[in-house]
């Protein structure tokens, strides 16, 4: 973690906008909104570090190559064409594109979740895509 | 439309699996059919089900995430449904977080109903967004629990492990400080549980994959604070959890230098065995760490009855 929540906030507020945008920190949270029920001003710290997540993505802004936009950006682009995600796809597609020696890491955990039938490696789709609607492709942010 | 209901009456719970629960997390899947079918209660599908988004989705493009999950409140609403039952983590708070914005946001609600009306699916009328712990909890009770129990207990001590987006940020399944409702269910079928103040601490999700370093240390402290409480298991309700917490202890048993071994379960496969289901029912077979506790602790059906 290269800043700390509160540093990125106060980065924010003083206009740092390359340094907040190619942080690591941001991409760094997992949702976890434990900051969400512990802050007493109710700052939706979460819905902030999504937001700029994704002005660093419109702006191409994050840091090459790491893992986590990366698979924000697989997972995006499997949904939008499919309707649904693969888990065993998303993590070959993140890696390749990303930090292949990811993989071998991986490699030895595929064999026990194929032992205890726990990979699928189906290519998941919703049968009517045409119901996904239209405006996943581009609709206009709306603030929260 | 009037609420799917059984010939008897009896209420139909329709049912978002959402992406793990038919792959990584196929036992959470087996646990909360075979759990339902002994309680009597019934889980219908949810037909054609999309993705829910998730945490990445979500960094992408906001506007278009709620549209996903509309689709699925919308695809509920269109079989009568009055409620979603998702047992995911991930899942429940997306699909929440959907319906709760598209009612406070006049902005969002006007796009997902727009665009709800040109796919030709019904409009959002509050269809209720539900976790399985609560649906137990509120629906069935302690209570009932207790007396449904068919089987005595005869493993160890357990941590339960609530994780994140299930508990935070909406309190309806349990409380975000300190949930204590699958404490409460696991006691009523005999289950021992410990004081596990880490209950609420997140086990990183995603990162065990991207950052895998940050990942596995995470999970390491509740590891090893679970130990520490003297639980012999981990039982959890999300699949995200319980993949993280099972699929690499070996190798943080090796970074650390401490002896893990533990199982991982699913709450609905622990009830599910109180309740009289099987060892392959509630894909008890699926779990990687720990699985000699769990053959000891989970004996078939018939040599139970042959030892009771």
């Amino acid at each position: 973690m290269d800043f700390t929540p509160r540093r990125v906030i106060a980065l924010v507020r003083e206009g740092f906008r390359a340094d907040v945008l190619s942080c690591q920190t941001i991409w760094l949270c997992a949702s976890c909104y434990s900051c969400a029920v512990h802050c007493p001003q109710n700052v939706h710290i979460t819905d902030l570090m999504y937001s700029l997540k994704r002005e660093a993505i419109r702006h191409r802004m994050y840091p090459a190559r790491f893992p986590i936009p990366v698979l924000a950006r697989e997972f995006y682009e499997l949904v939008r064409k499919r309707g649904r995600n693969s888990e065993i796809w998303l993590v070959l597609r993140m890696a390749l594109k990303s930090n292949p020696f990811i993989l071998l890491n991986m490699a030895k955990y595929g064999l026990s979740l194929l032992r205890t039938g726990r990979m699928s490696l189906r290519m998941e789709r919703i049968q009517r895509v045409e119901e996904l609607p239209k405006e996943l492709n581009g609709i206009k942010e709306v603030a929260s | 439309m009037s609420e799917p209901q059984e010939a008897n009456g009896g209420k139909i719970y329709v049912y978002y699996p959402g992406c793990s629960l038919s792959a990584t997390g196929v036992a959470y899947d087996e646990s909360l059919r075979t759990l339902f079918r002994l309680l009597n209660l019934r889980l219908q599908e949810l037909e054609d089900w999309n993705c829910c988004g998730a945490t990445s989705y979500m960094c992408i493009d906001e506007g278009s995430a709620f549209l996903l999950s509309a689709r699925n409140l919308s695809l509920a609403q269109k079989v009568g449904a009055r409620e979603l039952v998702a047992p995911c983590a991930a899942c429940y708070l997306v699909l929440r977080k959907t319906q709760d914005y598209v009612e406070k946001h006049r902005e969002i609600g006007g796009k997902v109903a727009e665009s709800l009306q040109r796919a030709g699916l019904p409009p959002l009328d509050g269809v209720k967004v539900r976790h399985p712990l609560e649906v137990l909890y509120n629906d069935l009770g302690v209570e009932k629990l207790r007396q449904l129990a068919v089987r005595q207990w005869r493993g160890g001590r357990i941590a339960c492990y609530y994780g994140c987006q299930a508990v935070r940020p909406y309190d309806e399944v349990d409380r975000p400080h300190n949930p204590m409702r699958m404490d409460e269910l696991l006691r009523a079928v005999g289950v021992p549980t410990v004081d596990y103040a880490l209950k609420t601490k997140c086990c990183g999700g995603s990162l065990t994959g991207t950052v895998h370093e940050v990942g596995l240390r995470l999970n390491y402290i509740l590891l090893k604070e679970a130990r520490r409480k003297g639980a012999e298991a981990i039982v959890t309700l999300c699949p995200l959890c319980q993949f993280n917490l099972d699929v690499y202890q070996a190798e943080i048993a090796r970074q650390s230098g401490e002896r893990f071994d533990m199982p991982v379960l699913y709450f609905t496969q622990v009830l599910g065995w109180a309740l009289g289901g099987d060892f392959k029912e509630l894909g008890l077979k699926r779990s990687i760490s720990g699985s000699d506790l769990i053959r000891r602790w989970f004996t078939a059906k018939e040599e139970v009855e042959a030892y009771v």
